[in-house]
């Protein structure tokens, strides 16, 4: 992994938990991504790898899956403090 | 008269919808369309007097579950007017007075990204024409709260009266975060909770005594402020509001007493498996490989026994009242109609229920379990070549097996322009139906490499539905993209045996009803044009003793130039072709009866390679000019890509419009004849 790069959803690790800090997908679906509960700040957990990078993302009780495509522009930090 | 229903099985079925099914009128009767409401004691009602109820939700929140435990049988299906977006409909008596309800699809927002959700915003703002609810049913899932809360602040923003639905409340009880609808009617300053379940049913009566108590109007929550929608920039409103509406569902949950915990459930442990890159793929491909022989061979026997043993009941029986009026009543044209017409389409609808019966309870446990939102995510790569959801998929695999079950499995597609993509792709998969030309022809041309050219013929329905799907996507459907896949994943619940008999029969009710009309009258047309005499020797109406005498046999010989490039100019093959637009099951039959050949027991290659192969080699080596072979792989290559049968054409005009059924018609022929064409002009150089 190119650790000169934010780390992203696609390589963070499994179960821990982490906060959005970028949403680098055009505008409209970015709104949806926002509607869908993923924000910038919001603290996610990755719990699920599926095939062609595509990620399975915990935010409290909800589960959303999204795309290796999409999950590789959804950059995060480890959560401080949780 | 010698009927084309003799070796006919599973086949012959055209269908007309219901009279008021995708019938844009009808519906727009039924919204109110451009009807202004009026005031009636301080509620309002639409023009016709029945107050429009319109149901809203996340998708997968079990909203559609609820409107059908709600309104059961009534239920009936209908195209959003001038789309082929799916709206539900009807009509509920609540105390004697009816109200018009109406489910929408699942969106995320009311700032649409497909027709679907557009389609849905509309419904519920009363915008693009249709009237303005009456009240707004919001179903909110109890699992994903605070997203639900969030599209729940939009609905609120409309001002319209809104009842909430809580549903899943038993599933996220058990995640430790159980709602207290009590609780959260109060936390939403008043806004009236009933907590539902719609596998089960219960508190629906709860839920429509709510909305009637409240047709008047319900609160609106502090922090939220009441819109126009018919005056608003509705992308500036959504966009610009959506950080209050998180802080303000942040509100109502601080109000609540939940205990979240966030930790590993039943579901995730399920998806670890389920949702594998590897072993994800493997289980959706053996769930594949199981509904497709599900649709096959065990409706197979099913099917034999209505063909079988219930045509022979239903014969004798009509034998038997025939005969109450004398012997000579069962030689009449009329006993011909009844039997060779009337009971055949009653019978060609029977066999279609086995398969149809067997898909829509496969595709109820899909999608009540949950699974069908993991089948999206785990194929999406492999459709997204195309811009297809990963569940488009399913119905072109099953396609293979019988493409009427197929293009019910379309509906499990959220995108409308996706669902008629798939929809005209489904024909080009190579049902088994056409197995049987390709196996007959196959050991009459090829006989030591038979196996190989009907492998082929597969290899090529798999390349046409890639090549069409891109050539349409060019033409047809360039708004379908591949967009980027974010979809909540509900969690999985083991499917209620009640709810799923209910809603199966209803499905198979529908295609029943749409059904029975048009299959009946294609057929009893198909009797009168091959009962009429056309030449002076072929005896008299209903008793025409070669079919070539017929005005059937007349047009087979008009149509039969038509395929002189494709090297079958010849009134045989063309009379088995237009026989074949009804049941692709028949052209074997029909082949045999026009070369006055009978098969009885014969199996494929036994036609093949006895007297009807070689009937078919010296009619092809004729009208290919010696090049018989090559005219034969034209004709199982027609055979492949024109419309498989009448009941699909029906099919697609019941699930999308007469338009779209006709253009797949019309593309099916186009594709097939250059298809044929190009591969006798190619082939006849070297076979």
């Amino acid at each position: 992994m190119d650790t000169s790069s934010p780390l992203t959803v696609e390589h963070c690790p499994l179960d821990a938990d982490m906060t959005i800090t970028a949403i680098d997908i055009d505008e409209r679906h970015r709104f949806r991504m926002l509607e869908l509960g993923l924000r910038v700040g919001t603290i996610i957990r990755v719990i699920q790898k599926s095939n062609f990078g595509g990620r399975v993302i915990a935010k409290g009780t909800e589960r959303i899956a999204i795309d290796g495509h999409t999950a590789a522009r959804v950059a995060v930090t480890p959560a401080e403090g949780v | 008269m010698t009927s084309h229903h003799q070796g006919h099985r599973r086949g012959i079925a055209a269908l007309l919808p219901s009279p008021h099914a995708h019938d844009d009128d009808t519906h727009a009767g039924h919204t109110h369309a451009g009807k202004p409401c009026c005031d009636t004691g301080g509620r309002r009602v639409a023009g016709d007097g029945m107050p429009r109820i319109v149901f809203i939700g996340n998708p997968n929140v079990g909203k559609s579950s609820l409107f059908n435990a709600i309104l059961g049988a009534k239920t009936r299906v209908m195209n959003a007017p001038g789309t082929t977006v799916l709206l539900e409909e009807g009509v509920y008596d609540h105390g004697g007075e009816d109200w018009d309800l109406i489910d929408t699809p699942g969106t995320y927002s009311l700032l649409p990204l497909s027709p679907d959700e557009e389609v849905a915003a509309k419904a519920v703002m009363g915008t693009g024409g249709q009237g303005a609810p009456d009240a707004v049913v919001a179903v909110v899932d109890a699992t994903n709260i605070s997203r639900a809360l969030y599209f729940l602040a939009t609905v609120l923003e409309l001002g319209r009266p809104t009842i909430v639905a809580l549903t899943m409340n038993d599933l996220a009880a058990k995640q430790g975060a159980g709602i207290d609808a009590g609780e959260l009617s109060q936390a939403l300053d008043g806004v009236p909770v009933v907590e539902v379940n719609g596998r089960t049913g219960a508190g629906r009566q709860a839920l429509m005594d709510a909305v009637a108590a409240h047709l008047g109007g319900t609160p609106m929550p502090h922090g939220l402020a009441p819109v126009d929608p018919a005056h608003i920039d509705v992308q500036a409103w959504v966009e610009g509001g959506a950080d209050a509406r998180f802080d303000w569902a942040a509100d109502v949950l601080s109000c609540l007493d939940m205990h979240a915990r966030d930790r590993v459930t039943v579901s995730d442990r399920i998806d670890r498996v389920l949702l594998n890159p590897v072993l994800g793929i493997v289980v959706f491909l053996l769930l594949m490989l199981g509904m497709f022989e599900a649709t096959t061979t065990l409706a197979g026997p099913a099917q034999d026994w209505i063909d079988g043993s219930v045509r022979d009941w239903l014969t004798t029986g009509i034998d038997w009242v025939f005969a109450l009026f004398g012997p000579s009543a069962l030689d009449t044209w009329f006993h011909s109609l009844v039997i060779d017409g009337v009971i055949d389409g009653v019978i060609t609808i029977g066999t279609f229920i086995p398969p149809m019966g067997i898909m829509f309870i496969l595709l109820s446990l899909l999608e009540d379990s949950g699974y069908l939102a993991r089948a999206a995510f785990v194929m999406d790569r492999a459709m997204r070549c195309m811009g297809l959801d990963g569940r488009a998929f399913l119905p072109i695999v099953i396609g293979f097996g019988c493409n009427l079950p197929a293009l019910a499995a379309t509906r499990t597609l959220p995108d409308s322009r996706q669902r008629v993509l798939v929809g005209m792709l489904v024909p080009f998969s190579s049902c088994t139906a056409r197995l049987s030309v390709y196996l007959v022809l196959a050991y009459a041309f090829f006989r030591d490499q038979a196996g190989l050219v009907v492998f082929l013929m597969y290899v090529c329905s798999i390349v046409l539905i890639l090549l069409v799907g891109v050539l349409l996507k060019q033409v047809r459907f360039r708004d379908v993209r591949s967009e980027p896949f974010a979809m909540s994943l509900p969690p999985y619940q083991v499917p209620r045996l009640v709810t799923l008999v209910k809603s199966v029969l209803m499905r198979l009710w529908g295609f029943v009803h749409g059904a029975s009309s048009i299959i009946i009258s294609m057929l009893v047309v198909m009797w009168f044009l091959q009962a009429i005499p056309a030449t002076a020797a072929a005896g008299s109406f209903a008793h025409v003793d070669d079919v070539h005498d017929s005005v059937y046999g007349v047009v087979a010989d008009r149509v039969a130039p038509v395929f002189a490039p494709a090297g079958f100019n010849d009134w045989h093959a063309s009379a088995a072709l237009m026989t074949g637009f009804v049941a692709k099951e028949v052209v074997v039959a029909s082949m045999a009866q026009s070369y006055s050949i009978d098969t009885g027991d014969e199996d494929e290659q036994q036609q093949g390679e006895g007297s009807l192969g070689a009937a078919m080699r010296a009619s092809f080596d004729e009208s290919s000019g010696g090049h018989g072979r090559a005219a034969a792989v034209a004709f199982m290559l027609f055979t492949l890509a024109y419309t498989p049968c009448l009941a699909t054409v029906a099919e697609l005009r019941r699930q999308y419009s007469m338009k779209i059924a006709m253009q797949s018609v019309g593309l099916g022929l186009i594709v097939a004849y250059i298809l044929a064409v190009v591969a006798f002009q190619t082939l006849r150089w070297v076979l």
